[in-house]
């Protein structure tokens, strides 16, 4: 059976390199004075049993892990794309809304509209009135129209009287006033033509007094109707825009509402993403174990094969240092070595631009 | 119209974060596995950037950046390599294969697309 050399303590609080000197210089008071510090009977079979087991294990970890980050990043990936559409669909729908009831685009909005409505209603009942003014102004015109009337009847009155005096005079005069008889025939039926175009008027005037009188009852009514009308909705205008007032005080916390939490969800899904990636992380330093339990397999069989008690433990070391990616890694070698050098290390998650 | 991007990364969980953070941007994904299906994914459409890991079975990222700068139809397509190695020295051997930008991750998505936004082509 091949015995090799196993540093198993650290009685002197060496470093691992510093015992590792020891060891490769043939020892010193540590070893000498340590009889199970040259050789652990059954190390050989614990290396070859155990360092492919755990590089199999590790790799098997390494596998698992990968399957399950991956399947948990399309799970919040799927999430994430879903929730983005649905709080993008929200926020247009809102901000629709908003837009088209504040009607920002023109620069008016919902109350400007309704009391633009307001006052056409308004001006109507205003228009209405003027026009009731005019109409009533009508009735002292027929009223004078009236007593005019009643003058030409007077006068034809006094027409037909001289007319007919007329016609005596004339037949008194004898064949000489035969003609100025006819003259007073005709002014006699002009002034009974007269009589009866003023006997007309004034009918028609009462006519149209009776209807001044109606139409301004009807307006009156009318105008009643309309000021009831202009007063309901002027209510019902307040009514609707107090509960637009409020859908848009609501909506617009709605909006505020989604638009925090839309910033919050970005945030999680970007803190989601960051932690997420550890997976790939872990994977490259567990695969890294996993090859340098490889490399120290063999370097243990052909130790065994050539028959020497002590590991070319370097090269090996070498290759492990060279397959480090991470900071952490080249870090806890240097821990392990009691190196308390630096490396420059570019920073994780910031940008070089080369 | 959308903007390409292809990344490229041996890590699925990776590429799909990465996707996503993309996406969510506005812009196309091809990704690829390694190295060497990244450059068969370069079929003559235009990619406008790639993004890509470093240690990659197959073909690890430093060569394929080289083999891409070879390529008349994408040597000037820039390319930003977003992976674990944080040591300068590496960093410094991606800038000479060509790689116009460094991200160690786990990479922050308003960093990245900050970055992406400058490095895209028009």
């Amino acid at each position: 059976m091949m015995l090799l050399p196993v540093d198993i303590g650290d009685s002197k609080g060496l470093t691992g390199r510093e015992r590792y000197d020891n060891l490769l210089n043939g020892g010193d008071d540590e070893f000498e004075n340590n009889p199970r510090a040259h050789t652990t009977i059954g190390l050989n079979e614990l290396c070859e049993t155990a360092f492919p087991v755990w590089s199999r294990q590790i790799n098997s970890t390494t596998e698992m892990l990968e399957m399950e980050i991956t399947d948990i990043s399309v799970a919040i990936s799927t999430m994430a794309e879903e929730i983005s559409t649905t709080m993008a669909i929200c926020a247009n729908v809102v901000a629709e809304i908003v837009d088209r009831t504040e009607d920002r685009r023109d620069g008016s909005d919902v109350r400007e509209k309704m009391q633009a409505v307001a006052d056409a209603l308004q001006s109507t009942v205003e228009t209405r009135s003027t026009l009731l003014d005019d109409v009533k102004a009508l009735g002292p015109l027929t009223s004078g129209l009236e007593v005019m009337a009643n003058d030409v009847m007077e006068i034809s009155t006094q027409t037909k009287l001289l007319a007919l005096n007329a016609t005596i005079e004339a037949a008194r005069a004898g064949e000489a006033g035969k003609g100025f008889g006819v003259v007073a025939s005709e002014v006699r039926a002009l002034a009974m033509r007269s009589a009866e175009i003023a006997e007309a008027m004034v009918t028609s005037s009462t006519d149209i007094q009776e209807k001044i009188c109606h139409t301004q009852m009807s307006a009156d009514e009318a105008a009643e109707v309309e000021g009831k009308l202009v007063d309901t909705s002027n209510q019902h205008m307040s009514s609707i825009l107090s509960v637009h007032d409020t859908t848009m005080e609501n909506l617009l916390t709605a909006l505020g509402e989604l638009q925090s939490i839309d910033v919050k969800y970005k945030q999680s899904v970007s803190d989601a993403i960051i932690a997420l990636q550890f997976q790939d992380r872990v994977g490259q330093i567990l695969n890294n174990v996993s090859q340098s339990c490889d490399g120290g397999l063999a370097v243990l069989v052909e130790s065994i094969e050539n028959n020497t008690r002590a590991i070319d433990f370097e090269p090996w070391l070498e290759q492990m240092h060279a397959r480090f990616t991470t900071a952490e890694e080249r870090q806890n070698l240097r821990n392990f070595m009691g190196d308390d050098s630096t490396t420059n290390e570019v920073v994780a998650g910031e940008v070089s631009f080369l | 119209m959308a903007k390409t991007i292809l990344i490229v990364d041996d890590s699925s969980s990776v590429r799909i974060v990465l996707a996503t953070t993309l996406k969510s941007a506005g812009y196309n994904v091809i990704d690829a596995v390694d190295g060497e299906d990244g450059l068969s994914k370069l079929t003559g459409e235009k990619i406008h950037l790639i993004i890509s890991d470093v240690n990659m079975p197959k073909m690890d990222g430093i060569t394929m950046v080289k083999k891409i700068k070879a390529m008349p139809k994408y040597k000037f397509t820039p390319i930003c390599m977003l992976t674990t190695e944080s040591e300068e020295s590496k960093m410094k051997a991606g800038k000479m294969a060509g790689a116009k930008a460094w991200i160690v991750k786990p990479f922050q998505p308003a960093v990245l697309l900050s970055a992406v936004e400058k490095l895209v082509l028009p």
